[in-house]
């Protein structure tokens, strides 16, 4: 009797101490299965990352961080879903996600209007921002990849440009914001095309883009279909360069594309040639999970660090409107990809981009 | 004394007092949203009932209708301020049109290739909001869907959505319950099992399959302008073959041609995935063979329609409405 | 107007339309003989590109050795399928039931279903990556033909679309098994009354139909290189919309239609940009399906 009562008040006394310990959860809605599931599981691995490496920096006085991924499989009905579930779960501080600009746009405005921040490491689109005070961006912006764009384009002395991109959210939109920082600069599109995203043989449309002579093709694409256009295009004995968006930065890229990927030219933000502490989480990582980091990993881990690290500052007293409020008075931070500054206008982040080369079977940054 | 309740009403009160009472009682968003998507799958079920299980056209198209009646009401509603009635009666209004005239040369058309045209309409419409920029707002999505209005009156708060889209699906479902369970639905049956015996009793399997599909049209198109509210935002992407064949699954799983079967595929198609977000990564791998093992142990669906057809039989019977 | 431009991308248009008709021959065949559709045929093709990958990078092997081993896997695909999806909706032996129209749809959601069960299945395996062939053993290698430059790869396609068309009609119009699987085809109970062992022929259709089904996707995979777990998606629609223009049971019609949809693609993109010729294959659906409702190659009486 006695042991059994001894046994209880342990129960009940470790029951408390847990009690103590504050958890902050964060909520996450990325696709998980379907055709782009591998895209959300790189995310996944780069949250997974943050959290351990926070975890291991003592910052956290006993509290315990909880993220829960949800798989929105890229469908903006189970965003939606999601969303409603997370703004009612009262542990949850903050999401992160999506995955696609279309997921972002349908679910964050539920938590905009539930005052939870969504802080998205990955959809570009540039109207996610403008949603409400509460949608945050931590990543690549396509207007400044546009700019980014032209002013490279322009140092390689491009003068007459065919452009490919994809019929998405996407594509459309790098494919105009960078078409119209480039013809600002004086630059000439002579083709512009979105291709079937479904399709393997892109053939037609690269014989339509030299019809109008280009000396280069811009590709808009993400790496597999990237890929099989530089392919085709050497194989069709195309020999003009060939010129990406920052989102075929990708190992896919050079593993799909093989010798075609070799002296394509695009910007590039995650390199570990571009700074030690980028170049270390590179090692971690490949350590961590048998393969370097894909764009989307490091972004996610970016995203979730600088997300702990303030919440850090706030401890105890952290709740959903502290967040924001904390998200929204930060100005410049050093991270893996260099110091960043904060725009609190559009409540996005600035990137660096480097001019990058295709040589030898691997990113590097043209000097 | 003891004469047991109409399902329908059973069916009606479930749907506008117990589940709002246990909505309210638990004051949840979440459960509020999914029994809304619930309720639009319902009423696209009994629309794709009423063409496949009644009519016997296995059809693919239900985005098209659907996307059809979402898009006219985004454009409506956010260009020219409408209200709920106005937006209800142009989306089956258009609905209808529009399926009376791609159905025309279409009904004509021989079991599986009525299918296979069907698919390739589901891609045409894909293609088509997803490229014409100008007036869908291409992949860009349309946001900014106002919520529903009834008069000067605006809608919003989960139950009022909830009542809105619960008295418009009733109401459809209604029309489609008449529908089938008349010498009506007798004669699309009539059609489905033998076009030449039904002509010969001077049946026209032509008009009647006809006017199925546009009937079934026009209540995509309804459940779309509901959808389209209930949502806020609209995608081509939500648009997509595979959405058809989700319908399709809450058909085949209710029980092709019951009504009670539309209600329950619904549930299982909604609720299903959204209780294997536990499984993560296996998720649509577990829906898949749910998916199939329902079909390999009930392949005439949980509540199929010669049970529900019975069912009303009986207390039509009971009722004194048919004499036995 | 008819210049190399035209010409360039017309021939490009058939070249991508073999690949269609490829995938057609087995996905007719297996509609041929039981009337049903087998969604999950676009997963022996995705499994078949599989196969090759493994083949050439885990064991090292030059492409075409690798042919044996996608045969196995397809024949084993393809009895799976039947035995799992197919088999159990034909307990029932009876007249009525073997025609029904409920039989037929609950074996195309089955199909549809193990497809999905399937893709995700290859998705966990292979984390849903795309995958590349490495470059030396794909089948990307310029050939000279007269003038015309082509790549081994759509020689491989051409030669195994025609290959395989002439080897299935031998197949059916001269050997017992092709009369076998042309009795069930046309009349099931009839043929169950003259002694086929109905659920051998099914079968055996089955495997030849997912043989060719992964042979396809091996050759595509070898020739365009890239592999994915939902590779498979869009094929199987395609070969679907081939196979119902040529008029269902005629596999000679499907691989015509097949080229025809290629062509009809890239004719349009002469005039329309890429994205909107996605609708090309099935407008030219519909309107067979209008002037021709049974299909343009239809047998007479079938």
């Amino acid at each position: 009797m006695l042991k059994t009562l001894a046994v209880l008040a342990a129960v009940l006394f470790a029951a408390a101490a847990q009690a103590q310990a504050q958890t902050l959860k964060f909520g996450c809605y990325i696709p998980l299965t379907g055709p782009v599931a591998q895209y959300g599981k790189s995310m996944l691995n780069g949250f997974n990352m943050a959290l351990k490496d926070f975890e291991a920096t003592g910052k956290l006085k006993g509290a315990k961080v909880v993220i829960q991924c949800e798989d929105d499989q890229n469908r903006a009905d189970d965003g939606i879903n999601i969303a409603r579930k997370f703004v009612e779960d009262k542990d949850v501080l903050a999401v992160l996600g999506s995955w696609a600009s279309t997921v972002t746009l349908a679910a964050a405005p539920i938590y905009n209007t539930a005052k939870i921040v969504n802080m998205t490491p990955i959809s570009s689109h540039p109207d996610v921002t403008k949603l409400g005070p509460y949608v945050f961006r931590q990543s690549i912006i396509q207007t400044a990849e546009g700019a980014a764009n032209a002013e490279y384009l322009m140092k390689l002395g491009v003068k007459r440009l065919a452009m490919i991109g994809l019929p998405n959210d996407y594509g459309k939109a790098n494919i105009a914001l960078t078409r119209k920082a480039y013809e600002a600069k004086g630059g000439t599109v002579v083709f512009e095309e979105f291709i079937r995203p479904d399709a393997q043989d892109f053939r037609a449309t690269l014989q339509k883009a030299m019809r109008e002579n280009p000396d280069t093709i811009y590709m808009g694409l993400f790496a597999p279909q990237g890929s099989l256009v530089a392919k085709q295009a050497r194989q069709m004995g195309i020999k003009i360069p060939i010129y990406g968006a920052a989102a075929l930065d990708s190992r896919d890229f050079l593993k799909l594309a093989g010798d075609a990927a070799e002296g394509v030219r695009m910007l590039l933000v995650y390199n570990p040639s571009t700074g030690p502490k980028m170049a270390e989480f590179f090692k971690r990582y490949e350590q961590q999970f048998g393969a370097p980091p894909e764009p989307f990993a490091a972004n996610a881990y970016l995203t979730f660090t600088m997300m702990l690290d303030m919440v850090a500052t706030q401890m105890p007293k952290v709740n959903r409107e502290s967040i924001r409020e904390g998200l929204d008075k930060m100005r410049d931070l050093d991270t893996i990809a260099g110091p960043l500054k904060y725009d609190p206008a559009t409540r996005e982040w600035n990137f660096r981009f480097f001019p990058g080369l295709i040589e030898k079977g691997s990113f590097n940054v043209v000097k | 004394m003891n004469r047991p309740l109409p399902l329908g009403w059973l069916l009606a009160a479930v749907i506008l007092v117990v589940v709002p009472a246990a909505l309210w009682l638990f004051g949840s968003a979440y459960a509020a949203r999914l029994a809304q998507l619930v309720l639009i799958t319902a009423l696209l079920a009994a629309a794709l009932n009423l063409l496949i299980g009644t009519a016997g056209l296995l059809s693919l198209d239900t985005v098209v209708y659907y996307g059809f009646g979402a898009y006219l009401t985004a454009i409506l509603s956010t260009n020219y301020g409408t209200t709920l009635p106005t937006e209800i009666l142009a989306a089956a209004a258009a609905g209808a049109l529009l399926g009376g005239l791609i159905g025309w040369p279409l009904v004509r058309l021989a079991s599986i290739f009525f299918a296979v045209a069907t698919m390739g309409l589901a891609t045409i419409f894909h293609t088509t909001v997803l490229n014409w920029v100008d007036l869908t707002r291409g992949p860009m999505g349309y946001r900014g869907i106002p919520a529903f209005k009834l008069g000067e009156f605006t809608i919003d708060g989960w139950a009022g959505n909830y009542y809105v889209i619960a008295v418009v699906v009733l109401g459809g479902v209604w029309i489609v319950h008449r529908l089938t369970h008349s010498y009506y639905g007798n004669a699309m049956r009539a059609a489905r099992e033998d076009e030449d015996c039904a002509r010969a009793m001077g049946l026209s399997p032509h008009a009647l399959k006809l006017q199925a599909y546009a009937v079934h049209a026009s209540l995509m198109s309804v459940a779309g302008a509901l959808y389209a509210h209930a949502n806020n935002f609209l995608s081509p992407d939500n648009f997509v073959l595979l959405e058809s064949g989700l319908t399709l699954t809450a058909v085949v799983v209710g029980g092709l041609g019951s009504l009670p079967g539309a209600f329950i595929g619904a549930l299982v198609v909604v609720l299903v995935p959204e209780l294997l977000r536990p499984l993560g990564n296996l998720r649509a791998f577990g829906f898949g063979m749910i998916l199939f093992l329902s079909i390999l142990f009930l392949p005439r669906g949980l509540w199929s329609e010669v049970s529900s057809l019975a069912f009303v039989r009986r207390h039509l019977f009971r009722e004194g409405w048919l004499k036995r | 107007m008819f210049d190399s431009f035209v010409a360039g991308q017309l021939a490009i248009g058939a070249s991508v339309g073999l690949t269609y008709a490829l995938v057609a021959i087995g996905f007719t065949l297996i509609y041929r003989v039981l009337s049903a559709v087998n969604f999950a045929h676009g997963e022996v093709y995705t499994l078949g590109a599989f196969a090759t990958l493994v083949a050439v990078t885990t064991l090292k092997a030059p492409p075409l050795a690798a042919v044996p081993l996608v045969i196995v896997v397809g024949l084993a695909a393809g009895l799976g399928i039947e035995r799992v999806a197919f088999r159990p909706f034909r307990r029932f032996t009876d007249e009525a039931s073997l025609k029904s129209r409920a039989v037929r749809e609950a074996t195309l959601l089955s199909s549809l279903a193990l497809g999905i069960v399937g893709r995700e299945a290859m998705d966990q395996v292979w984390h849903g990556q795309w995958l590349a062939i490495p470059q030396d053993k794909m089948l990307n290698q310029p050939v000279n033909l007269g003038g015309v430059m082509l790549s081994a790869g759509e020689l491989a396609i051409a030669g195994l679309s025609l290959v395989l068309l002439v080897g299935l009609q031998w197949l059916l119009l001269r050997t017992r098994v092709g009369l076998e699987i042309r009795a069930v085809s046309s009349n099931l109970v009839g043929a169950q009354f003259s002694g086929i062992d109905i659920n051998r022929v099914v079968l055996a259709t089955f495997a030849v139909g997912s043989i060719l089904g992964a042979l396809a996707g091996m050759v595509v995979s070898l020739a365009y290189g890239s592999i994915q777990s939902s590779m498979g998606l869009t094929v199987v629609l395609k070969a679907f919309v081939a196979m119902v223009i040529g008029g269902l049971t005629s596999i000679p019609g499907a691989v015509v239609a097949g080229v025809l949809i290629g062509v009809a693609e890239g004719a349009a993109s002469l005039w329309v940009a890429s994205a909107w010729t996605e609708m090309v294959a099935y407008v030219l659906l519909i309107f067979t399906l209008i002037f021709f409702p049974r299909g343009l190659f239809r047998r007479r009486g079938a």
